[in-house]
């Protein structure tokens, strides 16, 4: 799903919307991966992506003598269809989590929170509607690049049958790079339901969810 | 799997003896200069976290708080750090003192704060300074340090009566207390909110 189609971008901005009217003590979400957003969308055009397609995709033009001279160059590889424009899912993300962030949940300077699971993509330039990154993964150093912004904090799965000084090296690790290790429960799962029970721990909270889903 | 309750004590252990290294550090961020911390003498990892700058901050508290991760060294061994602070925290011209004080994990009680330790307060030359740290039985610890306020940039939240309200003859900006923003008051204007 491409967030950057019209009606699917104003149904997600609506949703987050519909959340901020409706639940009194609703204060924020966490986007679920960023990793989807390396995707292309063939059926739209960004005009600056230009892509390796199937030869018969509706905007896939065959290969020109040019894209062969680079291709045989080694710029092609040894793809044998076509390339045509396409509009990069980074984009698409980008703009939906800027609507979401300036027109629903910082609306007003209001304090609610956009919490990220980039999970193994943490990229700079995706981060910037956030306010916290909240990732799964093992790449400690990877994550920490978002604290050059904002509060970084990594899942933490088994420490069981660890060491003492295996633990120390844990812990010293995560402040070195300024990450927070998740806090310990039970059956390490998604963590990200950790701040969706956060955010409907409101008495009535699940009325209120029925009432909207 | 890590839970909760006594059924694995040794990693609610070390999540309650660093928790308070961690707490102590948050809302730092990177602190983006080349090189503002190094070892010069002996082994560990180190890097530095900046606390921002706190607009309203209490009249006499440090300006900025600098933390350095002193990780990954030998147990109850002793390190030596070169601090090379620049403009960015008020340490341009040299000559700055500040205030150099330690937390090591498991040195606090439960759950709350570990106490920070004082080490004798350092004179910055050139922007440069050597502190000698010991590590403690861990191997690691954070340091804080505590830039004092810069005295030759005045602040457009100075606390002079005499001023409010007036254009600093210094840096021509209308001075505003801490009381414009209803600083210390709880319900009053946030400055995410007035600025």
């Amino acid at each position: 799903m491409d967030p950057a189609e019209h009606n699917f971008q104003q149904l997600l901005v609506e949703q987050a919307a519909l959340h901020v009217e409706r639940l009194p003590a609703f204060e924020g979400i966490a986007v679920d991966r960023l990793d989807y957003s390396e995707y292309y969308n063939l059926d739209a055009d960004d005009g600056v992506c230009w892509v390796p397609c199937p030869p018969n995709g509706a905007n896939c033009r065959s290969k020109s003598a040019e894209t062969e001279a680079s291709s045989s160059a080694g710029a092609g590889g040894n793809w044998t269809g076509g390339f045509g424009p396409a509009r990069s899912l980074r984009l698409s993300y980008r703009d939906t989590f800027r609507r979401i962030g300036k027109e629903v949940l910082h609306k007003d300077n209001a304090a609610r929170v956009m919490a990220m699971n980039c999970n193994v993509l943490c990229r700079i330039d995706q981060i910037e509607s956030f306010d916290l990154t909240f990732s799964e993964g093992s790449s400690l150093n990877g994550v920490a690049w978002t604290g050059l912004a904002m509060p970084t904090i990594l899942w933490t799965y088994s420490l069981s049958g660890k060491s003492d000084a295996s633990l120390d090296a844990f812990f010293q690790q995560h402040l070195l790079m300024n990450v927070f290790p998740s806090a310990p429960m039970p059956k390490n799962g998604n963590q990200t339901h950790l701040l969706r029970c956060r955010v409907l721990a409101a008495r009535d909270a699940d009325s209120f969810f029925h009432q909207i889903t | 799997m890590i839970q909760p309750g006594p059924t694995n004590g040794t990693i609610e252990q070390h999540y309650l003896a660093y928790g308070p290294l961690f707490t102590a550090m948050r809302g730092a961020r990177w602190y983006l200069a080349p090189r503002p911390v190094s070892v010069s003498s002996g082994k560990a990892d180190v890097n530095a976290m900046l606390l921002p700058a706190q607009q309203l901050r209490p009249p006499g508290a440090a300006e900025y708080d600098l933390f350095v991760p002193v990780v990954n060294g030998a147990p109850g061994s002793s390190v030596s750090l070169r601090l090379e602070l620049d403009a960015a925290v008020g340490a341009a011209t040299g000559g700055e003192t500040f205030d150099v004080a330690v937390m090591l994990p498991g040195t606090g009680t439960g759950a709350g704060l570990a106490p920070w330790r004082q080490l004798k307060q350092t004179t910055l030359v050139g922007g440069v300074a050597t502190v000698s740290v010991p590590l403690g039985a861990k191997g690691g610890l954070v340091l804080k340090v505590s830039l004092a306020q810069k005295k030759q940039q005045p602040s457009i939240f100075k606390t002079d009566d005499s001023l409010h309200g007036k254009p600093n003859p210094a840096t021509n900006v209308v001075i505003l207390l801490a009381d414009d923003f209803g600083y210390g008051e709880p319900g009053k204007r946030s400055c995410r909110s007035c600025c």
